[in-house]
This record gives structure tokens, C-alpha cells and sequence, in this order.
């Protein structure tokens, strides 16, 4: 079966306007996902990879932000084009989003089972006797005994509210599951669970996700392609084989000699030097040149275009072969 | 639940008593023998020496607050008033009442206006309405309430004659006072109500509302309020005892006969017991009113109610991952 | 998203932190307009009250029975009372009354309320509870209430008045400072203290009251705005200041016998009460908001 084209963003700029001045939080990015693939978008915090996730989402604050320029197509129709009725509708059935802090996720006022319900009955029209069974069902599904319905968000651990939000996400079968940094505030065991239990429900409904996180382990994991994200910037994005084994990117480069390894000996890690710069004040050119290694005169001129390194391998950077 | 209840009800009892023994140590520094205040300047020392020995006034004062505890709890007594000589209870009976009519009404004035826009302040933030509604706030919290009272009077009895300005002998006359009474605590009700839901609405559980594509109306609604809701509960509380202390002030504009204008006449008349049992009937009230806020929490927030609920359910929170 | 760090040198010298702090501090008051307009509205009045002397074209008892009940004109700009007194020069020198008892009462609780406060906060355990306890007694009451026996017991003037709400505020004062003394004892930052033995006068003065300032300050000022009305309102039933002082809330009991007639006699009094607890208040809350801008946006 042909794997078909799910999202396609298309030169998405994300700008957020406030009193001390303009922050370009996205540059035109471009990202496909397809149909039951896993993509993960890689970056540090403040790269700019929540912004995007709110962006397709249709949920960017707004003021202060403002999506400036691109197109966001959903199997045809463009997200950021259609009205407000049409893209709530889409949110949470046809989009949904799995969010960094399961602790602050739930409303701490109602019953997880009625949470799970809110979504069925918004968008299947179930009944409320059927869409409380189908949120049990939900419950277990996700690791959860059903008779636990009735309870409240702070009676659960972390691990198992981000279990509710993950039910609540893939509640009405949604096609493309976005998850922010779905694991970052779990202990590393739970981690592990939490994982894998996505993969499997992945796999069972055939969803196409975007994995956002900053953790090198996971993608490799989780991800059949990657998108390496810095300053709002898609600087290299390839296969899971692309990124990690042919890696090309200077700051990619730099991603991975900065983790410790458990293989060998190593004296000291290395960091990155130098910070991202300021999304108010972003420098001309390549916008990591001031981090480079390599930066030479003519990485500061201009901006860098996406170079194509091989099929499906992109890469922004004069350098890079 | 009814265990809480009571065992809070027996915890109100030594600071009730405490209160009072506060009230009668100050009152007995006030100024004035209560044997020449009931007989009379003039009268002969004798007369005076044998009243005090009826009153009991010659005891030192712990036996005498003793008695007067044990008449409250025996016989419901608080006491003969100095100047009519009559049981000061049956007279706070008559007119606590109407005070606690018009703390009532205040309390619903209050709330009528308080909250509605509280909450169309913040859902609309930074427009004109939330712009006039601040400044209005502020206007209404630092306004005298009885200087208020005075204009109401002026404009709207004696000018326009639409409201009776004194008396209260039936709805019409309860307008102006329960205004009177409530601006004050209607501005701050105001201001927390915004205040709270700005922060209810800045919640990661807003987002995960909107990311099921629930619409805006019951985001707000159902979401955001109902959890702004437990602040605005305390503030309702503490108003309603400003409401009792500020009565007493507007009984007085508008004479209405209550239980305030009862206190502050007898305080000119020096009729202690009067003023005695009048504040600590007051007391009582007040923390009564806070009790059943206290409660009231419990049957608002889940977090709170689950701490009744017995070990029988606690065994249900297994905490695995 | 948060600007980088524009002076690395801000941290280096301790003095120099603490005065780009202030500046810092100030900058985001000078944004918020309401708090400008309090903060000059206040200072107006307070200038006034001091200058009455010279601003008042009459004196505070010049009476005048040709010109009795006299509406607001040029040579009286806010008319005359009873007794043909000029109603604009009273409310001036009513204002030295009003501010005065505000900033005592003010100081007074305040000052118990933080030794209380802070007694109660850093200690904790025994002592917190048992100096609650005799607070919570205290709230018990409105605190009007309060005001209003304490008064009854003192008698009237404008000492006993200073007291009574001194006495009356001072247990909420003592719980505001007692909250994040509370808060902060238990950060790690006081075990390090304790850890280099600094001795716990040092302890208190160098790390906790610096972080308690703001909260004490917000609600000083919010206080005084409240002692301004409460002692106004005090005046009013025959308790606190009395006629033939011009204390505002003496002059509004003394006018409403005439109200019917004479609007101008309790309107102004009143209006002035308004603009100081008004400029007060906005002042405060710009204050809590310039000092903890996490609060905001």
C-alpha cells in the first residue's frame, strides 16, 4: 500500500507580538507526515517545536501571536483557511494533542471518566450511556482498571494521567496524533511504559504521529523520519537512518556529541557552546553560525536554503555534503 | 462527613468564648459605673453601692464573666440593658433579623453584579468593557460606603423621589440599603472573580479543553469558572462579615431598626450589655458564615472531599505507574 | 519568551543588583498608567494636607453667618456649611487628619504585625499556634466591629481613633507577613544560611525580610486606604474624630442633617475620601504587580 500524504506544512511562520517586541518563534518551516508514520521533531526549548504543534492545532494565542505566513493541509484542506466551527471540529477528531504535563493536564474538578466522555460526546454525538461504556473501554485500553472512572485527576500518579490524557487523545480515533514531549516530566521507568504502550495503540489504529521531544533515545525509538529544529528553523530532517547514522548538520552534530555514552570513556561532554539566540533578534544568515564550528563569512550573509543530500535527506547548511 | 461537622462545630466553641471574654475584659475598661448609668447621675451613693452589689459588679471579673457565660448557655440570657431594664436578648432577637436581612441582600446584590462581570471581564480582557470594569472595581472598593449611601438619598429619594430614604416597612425600602451595603464588597467580588478566572484560564486544563474542540462557551463555562469558583467562595464569606460590620454604619443612614443601629445607639447611652450581646451575637454569625464556606469547599472541590472519605476508599488509590 | 541577560554584572556586585532591581522595579511601574495617575493623585493630596496653610483661602473655623449654606461659586469652591465656614479649606485641612490617622494606624499595625508575624512564621511549631489561635479569636470579628468596641471602650479623639484601628488591622497584618515567612523558612536557601552560621537576627534581617518587603509594602499601602475609611466611618456614628474637627468623616455626619437642602456639604467630603483611598489602592495594586511580575502575563 502506498504510504499517502497525511500533513504537509508548507513555509509556516509563527510570529508572537508583544509590548518589547516581535518574537519570530517559527520561519517557515516545512514538514510532511504520512499515513502511519511517526515523525519526530527535535530541538532545544524555545526552538520553536510547541509553537508549530499549537499552529497545526489552531490553538496559538492569539494575541499575542499570529500565524504570518504558509498553509497547513489536512488531506486537502488547508487548516489555517477554514473557520473556527470547521477546525473544532477537527480538533480532537481528527488532530489531537497529547501535552508535556499530564500533572496539569485534567481538570482537577471532574471525574477522569466524564474527561474521556466530554470527547466522545462532542464529536461521535454518543450518548451519555454510551460514551461513558466506550470511555471505560478507553480506560483499560491504556492500562487503567474501568472502575477507577469516577475518580479524580489527583488520585492518580503522573504516569496514569498521562494514560487519561493519552485516552482522551486517541478517544475518537483521531489521524494524527501530536505529542509534546509526552514522557519529559515521567520518571524514566514510566517512561519506558508509556512508550511503548503508544507505539502499540500507534500500530493497532495505524496513526500518524508527531513525536516533539528533545531526547535523542526516544526518537530512535519511536521515529521512522526526523526534523531537527533550531531558531524556528528546520535545519536537517531525513530518515531515523539520515539523522543518526549519516548525520550532516553541524548543530545535529552537535546534539549527539553532547550525550553521554555508556559505550567507552569519556573526560568531559560537549556541550554546544554559546546559547540560541534570541527569537527578538534573530542574526542575519545562518542562525547557527554563531554557535559553528565551521561558520565562515558566508554562512553570516545570507540565509541558508534547505540543501537536498539524498532522497528524502534535507539539510541546512553550505557545508554539508 | 457529619463527624467533620461536628467536631468543626465543638472547635468554634472556645474561641466563641474566648471572644466573649475578650468583649467583656474591654468593656469593662469602658468608661462609666453601670450602677450610676441605670440610676441616674444624681443618685445617692447608697442606692448606688447596693446596685452594684445586685449586678455583681463588686466579684472579681472572671467570676463575672462566668456568670455571664453560664446565663447564655442556661437560660439564653444576655443580661437586662441598662437603660430599659428588659432582657437584652429578647431585643437583639427582634432586630437581628432585619440586620440579617439586609447582610443578605447586600450578599446578593453582590453576587449579582460581582460576578457576571468578573467573568465577562476576563473572558474579554484588555476590551473597553474589561477596561471600564477595572476602573469602575477600583472606584467601588475605595468608595465610603455611607457617603454613598448619603448620595443615593439625596438623588434618589429627596431629589427624584422614586426611594424611600428611611424606615423598612417593605421591598421598596430595601433597595437603597442593600446597594448601599453591597457596593463595596460587589467591587471586590468583582475583582476576584476576574482575577480568578484569568488564572483558571491560563491552566494547562483550558488547553487540553480546547485541543478536544470544545467550544469557547463551555471552556469558559463548565471549565474556567467552576474551578474559579473556590477562591471566589472565601471572598463571599469574609464579604458577608463586612457586610455585618458595615450594618452597622448603614442601619443608621437609613434607620433602619437592626441590630447595628441597636449597637451604636447603645453605645452613646453607654448601655454595655446591649452592646456586649449585640457584637457577640455578631460573632457567632460571622463564624457560623465562615464554617459553612469551609463546608462549602468540600462539596466544591473534589481534592478537599476525598480527605472525608473514609480509608475504605483510600485502599482504591493504588499508585503504580 | 525571555530576553537574554543583558548585564552579567548585575550579579557580580551584590550592591549594584539591588539597584538595578529598583530600577527594574520602577520601569514597570511607569507602565501601568492607573498606578501613575494614583501614585500623582496620592502625592497631590499628600501635599495639599502639608500645605493647607498656604492653599486654603479661609481658615479652618472662620465662621461666617452671612455666608451660611452658600453652594459651590468662586469664593467657595465647594460652598459653605452651617456655620458659613468655607467647606474647600476644612477638606484641606481635614486631610492632614485623615492622612495622619491612615500612616499611624497604618505604622502601628504593621509594626506589631510583623514581630508577630514573623515570630509565628519563623519559629513555627508551638509558638505559631498558639499566636494564631489568639489572631483567629480576633478575626472572629469583622474588623470594623472591632474598630467600632475598641473605640467605645477608648472614647472618641484622634489618638484613641489611631489606636483602635491600629489594634483592629493588626492580627491581618501579622497573618500577611506570616505567610511567606512560612514559605520561605523551609527553602533551601535558609539552610544554607544556616549552614555558613549566620545567627538568626542576621538570618532574619539579610534573607527573609528582604523577600517579605514586597508583600508588607502592597498591603501597607492597601491598609491605609482602609484606615481612611474605617476612621471616616468611625467619625460618622459619633465614635473616632468629632465635629467640630474637619476630619472628612466628622464632616459628613455633621452635614447630613442638611442634606436636603445643601448636597455640597457631604458631597465633597466624601468625594475626597473617594480620590485618597482611590489613588491608594491603584498605587498598591500597581505596587504588587511592579514587584511580582510573574503575576502578570
Amino acid at each position: 500500500m502506498e504510504n499517502k500524504e497525511l500533513l504537509n506544512i508548507k513555509d509556516l511562520s509563527i510570529q508572537y507580538q508583544t509590548d518589547d517586541g516581535i518574537c519570530y518563534a517559527v520561519n517557515k518551516i516545512n514538514l510532511i507526515v504520512k499515513r502511519g508514520e511517526t515523525v519526530g521533531l527535535v530541538g532545544e526549548t524555545g526552538a520553536g517545536k510547541t509553537t508549530v504543534a499549537l499552529g497545526i492545532m489552531g490553538l496559538v494565542p492569539d494575541p499575542p501571536g499570529k500565524v504570518m505566513e504558509g498553509s497547513i493541509t489536512l488531506a486537502g484542506e488547508d487548516l489555517l483557511k477554514v473557520s473556527d466551527a470547521k477546525m473544532r471540529s477537527i480538533r480532537g477528531k481528527k488532530i489531537s494533542m497529547i501535552f508535556q504535563d499530564p500533572m496539569t493536564a485534567l481538570n482537577p474538578i471532574d471525574k477522569v471518566g466524564d474527561q474521556i466522555q466530554e470527547v466522545l460526546r462532542l464529536h461521535n454525538h454518543l450518548s451519555k450511556t454510551d460514551a461513558a461504556k466506550k470511555a471505560c473501554e478507553l480506560l483499560e485500553l491504556v492500562g487503567i482498571p474501568a472502575e477507577r472512572y469516577g475518580d479524580y485527576p489527583h488520585q492518580f500518579s503522573g504516569g496514569m494521567k498521562q494514560r487519561i490524557v493519552i485516552a482522551i487523545a486517541l478517544a475518537c480515533d483521531p489521524e494524527l496524533l501530536i505529542a509534546d514531549e509526552p514522557t519529559t516530566a515521567l520518571d524514566v521507568t514510566i517512561q519506558a511504559q508509556v512508550l511503548d504502550m503508544m507505539n502499540e495503540l500507534k500500530n493497532k489504529f495505524n496513526t500518524s504521529m508527531i513525536l516533539i521531544t528533545h531526547d535523542l533515545g526516544v526518537v530512535a525509538e519511536m521515529c521512522e523520519r526526523v526534523a531537527i529544529i533550531y531558531a524556528g528553523e528546520i535545519v536537517e530532517s531525513g530518515t531515523v537512518k539520515h539523522i543518526y547514522d549519516e548525520t550532516a548538520h553541524p548543530y545535529t552534530k552537535g546534539l549527539f556529541g553532547s550525550l553521554p555514552s555508556v559505550a567507552g570513556d569519556q573526560p568531559r561532554l560537549t556541550p554546544i557552546p554559546g546559547l540560541m539566540p534570541d527569537p527578538m533578534d534573530l542574526p542575519v544568515g545562518c542562525k547557527f553560525a554563531p554557535r559553528c564550528s565551521m561558520a565562515a563569512d558566508e554562512c553570516r550573509k545570507e540565509a541558508v536554503p534547505l540543501k537536498e543530500l539524498g532522497p528524502g535527506h534535507v539539510c541546512r547548511c553550505i557545508h554539508a555534503e | 462527613m457529619v463527624k467533620y461537622v461536628l467536631k468543626r462545630l465543638l472547635m468554634m466553641i472556645p474561641v466563641v468564648l474566648a471572644v466573649i471574654l475578650l468583649l467583656y475584659v474591654l468593656l469593662t475598661l469602658a468608661p462609666g459605673d453601670p450602677a450610676r448609668i441605670i440610676l441616674g447621675e444624681d443618685a445617692a451613693q447608697e442606692l448606688v453601692e447596693a446596685k452594684r452589689e445586685e449586678l455583681g459588679l463588686n466579684d472579681p471579673i472572671l467570676i463575672q464573666y462566668g456568670k455571664y457565660v453560664a446565663g447564655i448557655m442556661t437560660k439564653g440570657s444576655f443580661g437586662n440593658s441598662y437603660s430599659t431594664g428588659k432582657p437584652v436578648a429578647d431585643a437583639l432577637l427582634e432586630r437581628f433579623p432585619t440586620t440579617l436581612g439586609l447582610a443578605v441582600s447586600g450578599l446578593l446584590v453582590m453576587s449579582l453584579i460581582g460576578i457576571p462581570i468578573g467573568i465577562i471581564s476576563a473572558v474579554r480582557q484588555y476590551s473597553w468593557i474589561d477596561n471600564i470594569s477595572v476602573a469602575v472595581g477600583m472606584i467601588g472598593v475605595s468608595m465610603p460606603n455611607f457617603w454613598l449611601g448619603l448620595v443615593l438619598i439625596m438623588f434618589f429619594s429627596l431629589k427624584l423621589g422614586w426611594l424611600p430614604a428611611s424606615g423598612f416597612y417593605g421591598p421598596a425600602y430595601w433597595i437603597l440599603p442593600a446597594i448601599t451595603v453591597g457596593v463595596n464588597s460587589a467591587a471586590t467580588l468583582m475583582r476576584t472573580t476576574r482575577s480568578s478566572m484569568l488564572e483558571c484560564v491560563r491552566q494547562d486544563y483550558i488547553r487540553t479543553a480546547r485541543a478536544k474542540g470544545q467550544k469557547e462557551s463551555v471552556v469558559v463555562m463548565h471549565h474556567a469558572l467552576r474551578n474559579a469558583l473556590i477562591p471566589i467562595i472565601t471572598v463571599l464569606g469574609m464579604q458577608f462579615g463586612i457586610l455585618l460590620g458595615g450594618a452597622v454604619v448603614i442601619e443608621s443612614i437609613f434607620s433602619i431598626p437592626g441590630l447595628g443601629k441597636y449597637i451604636v445607639d447603645s453605645i452613646q447611652t453607654r448601655d454595655y450589655p446591649v452592646v456586649l450581646g449585640g457584637v457577640v451575637l455578631m460573632a457567632i454569625c460571622f463564624s457560623l458564615v465562615n464554617l459553612a464556606v469551609d463546608l462549602l469547599y468540600t462539596a466544591v472541590d473534589p481534592r478537599i472531599k476525598t480527605q472525608f472519605q473514609g480509608k475504605k476508599k483510600r485502599k482504591r488509590e493504588v499508585k503504580t505507574g | 519568551m525571555r530576553k537574554q541577560d543583558e548585564n552579567p554584572a548585575k550579579t557580580i556586585n551584590g550592591k549594584e543588583k539591588r539597584k538595578s532591581q529598583f530600577y527594574e522595579i520602577w520601569r514597570r511601574m511607569r507602565k501601568n498608567r492607573m498606578a501613575m495617575i494614583g501614585l500623582i493623585i496620592i502625592l497631590l493630596l499628600f501635599l495639599s494636607a502639608v500645605f493647607a496653610g498656604f492653599l486654603a483661602p479661609y481658615g479652618i473655623d472662620d465662621q461666617n453667618t452671612k455666608e451660611r449654606f452658600l453652594g459651590p461659586s468662586l469664593q467657595h469652591l465647594f460652598g459653605t456649611d452651617q456655620y458659613g465656614r468655607d467647606i474647600f479649606s476644612r477638606v484641606l485641612y481635614g486631610g492632614r487628619i485623615s492622612l495622619t490617622i491612615g500612616l499611624v494606624s497604618t505604622s502601628i499595625s504593621g509594626f506589631f504585625g510583623i514581630i508577630l508575624g514573623s515570630i509565628a512564621g519563623y519559629y513555627g511549631g508551638r509558638l505559631d499556634n498558639v499566636i494564631m489561635r489568639i489572631l483567629d479569636v480576633f478575626m472572629s470579628l469583622p474588623t470594623m466591629l472591632t474598630a467600632i468596641v475598641v473605640s467605645a471602650v477608648l472614647g472618641p479623639g484622634i489618638g484613641n481613633c489611631m489606636l483602635a484601628l491600629g489594634i483592629a488591622t493588626t492580627p491581618r497584618f501579622a497573618r500577611v507577613v506570616r505567610g511567606p515567612i512560612l514559605q520561605i523558612r523551609n527553602q533551601e536557601y535558609i539552610e544554607a544560611a544556616h549552614a555558613i552560621d549566620l545567627s538568626t537576627p542576621q538570618i532574619i534581617w539579610k534573607h527573609i525580610l528582604p523577600n517579605v518587603l514586597a508583600p508588607i509594602i502592597v498591603q501597607a499601602t492597601l491598609y491605609i486606604a482602609g484606615a481612611v475609611i474605617a476612621a471616616a466611618g468611625l467619625s460618622f456614628v459619633g465614635l473616632g474624630v468629632q465635629p467640630p474637627s474637619s476630619e472628612w468623616g466628622a464632616m459628613l455626619s455633621a452635614g447630613r442633617a442638611y442634606i436636603r437642602d445643601c448636597w455640597w456639604i457631604v458631597t465633597f467630603p466624601g468625594i475626597a475620601i473617594l480620590l485618597t483611598c482611590f489613588s491608594l489602592n491603584v498605587l498598591g495594586d500597581g505596587l504588587r504587580d511592579a514587584l511580582d511580575p510573574r503575576l502578570k502575563n
